[in-house]
């Protein structure tokens, strides 16, 4: 069933600073999360993603967005109908 | 029909009226091009405009418009004396040279603050933050290659497992739906 896509769950988290991973489906609901990631931030992350598209709504291209808190930050990006959601620590130079 | 054609008699004779005090009044006191055709109806109607007003009500009271109607029509025509720019009284073959200059230059420079003022729809700004004059001071914080780079792939992985997704049927499945159950 959704094995293939545990493991490119699996295989993200393997990356350095990385703590979760998360993938929704144009609803906003979860397909698939793995770390330490909340399932619910799915929604919200694909509604974070759909008004950033509007900042340039001329530009077809996927934007990231950057989201930074004390001691982590959260990469959004929407591509199509997936929108993937990753978790990592917050680098020294990220800090900054 | 005849009901309309009333109606544009009185406006002709309005019209004309007006001229004739026009050319009295033009004595009186100097005209521009800007000055009101009209400066107000009932004062400058001449009495023979208003017998045959009087005389129009009296005969025609039936297929007559209502006062309600009557007074939408003088604000109409009110209004369309004031919006009117008399061309014969702009006094423009009398203007020596420097004046005219002066007054293209005069009207140039107020069209370009026109101009200038005016929003073009081409560089209106859009998206969210088009309100915002600097939005990049507010968003200063970089966004890593390495994290734009790991995402994508990550994406592009997560439409490969996606497609993946089947459902398996492992046991058959019996739904028994209520109907009309009291």
């Amino acid at each position: 069933m959704e094995t293939q896509l545990d493991k490119v769950l699996t295989e993200c988290l393997v990356q350095q600073d990385t703590v979760g991973a998360l993938v929704a489906n144009p609803q906003g609901l979860c397909l698939g999360a793995k770390g330490i990631i909340n399932p619910n931030v799915s929604g919200i992350g694909m509604a974070i993603s759909e008004q950033v598209a509007k900042l340039e709504p001329e530009n077809n291209a996927p934007a990231t967005i950057c989201l930074y808190s004390g001691n982590k930050r959260c990469i959004i990006q929407k591509d199509g109908e997936i929108t993937g959601i990753i978790y990592k620590h917050a680098t020294e130079s990220s800090n900054n | 029909m005849e009901y309309v054609r009333s109606i544009w008699d009185c406006l002709v004779s309005i019209c004309s009226c007006l001229h004739c005090t026009e050319d009295i009044s033009r004595t009186a006191q100097t005209e521009t091009e800007r000055t009101h055709l009209l400066a107000n109806d009932q004062q400058n109607q001449s009495p023979a405009l208003r017998r045959t007003n009087s005389d129009l009500n009296n005969d025609c009271s039936q297929s007559l418009p209502k006062k309600d109607d009557q007074d939408a029509l003088s604000r109409l025509v009110q209004d369309t004396a004031i919006n009117m720019i008399n061309v014969g009284a702009m006094d423009s073959h009398h203007l020596e040279h420097q004046e005219y200059t002066d007054k293209i230059k005069l009207y140039t420079q107020r069209l370009h603050q026109q101009w200038n003022n005016i929003q073009h729809p081409g560089n209106v700004p859009k998206g969210l933050l088009k309100d915002m004059p600097n939005h990049q001071f507010y968003v200063y914080k970089p966004v890593y290659s390495e994290d734009t780079s790991q995402m994508k792939k990550f994406i592009g992985k997560c439409h490969i497992g996606v497609t993946d997704i089947k459902i398996e049927h492992k046991e058959a499945v019996a739904v028994v739906v209520p109907f009309r159950i009291p």
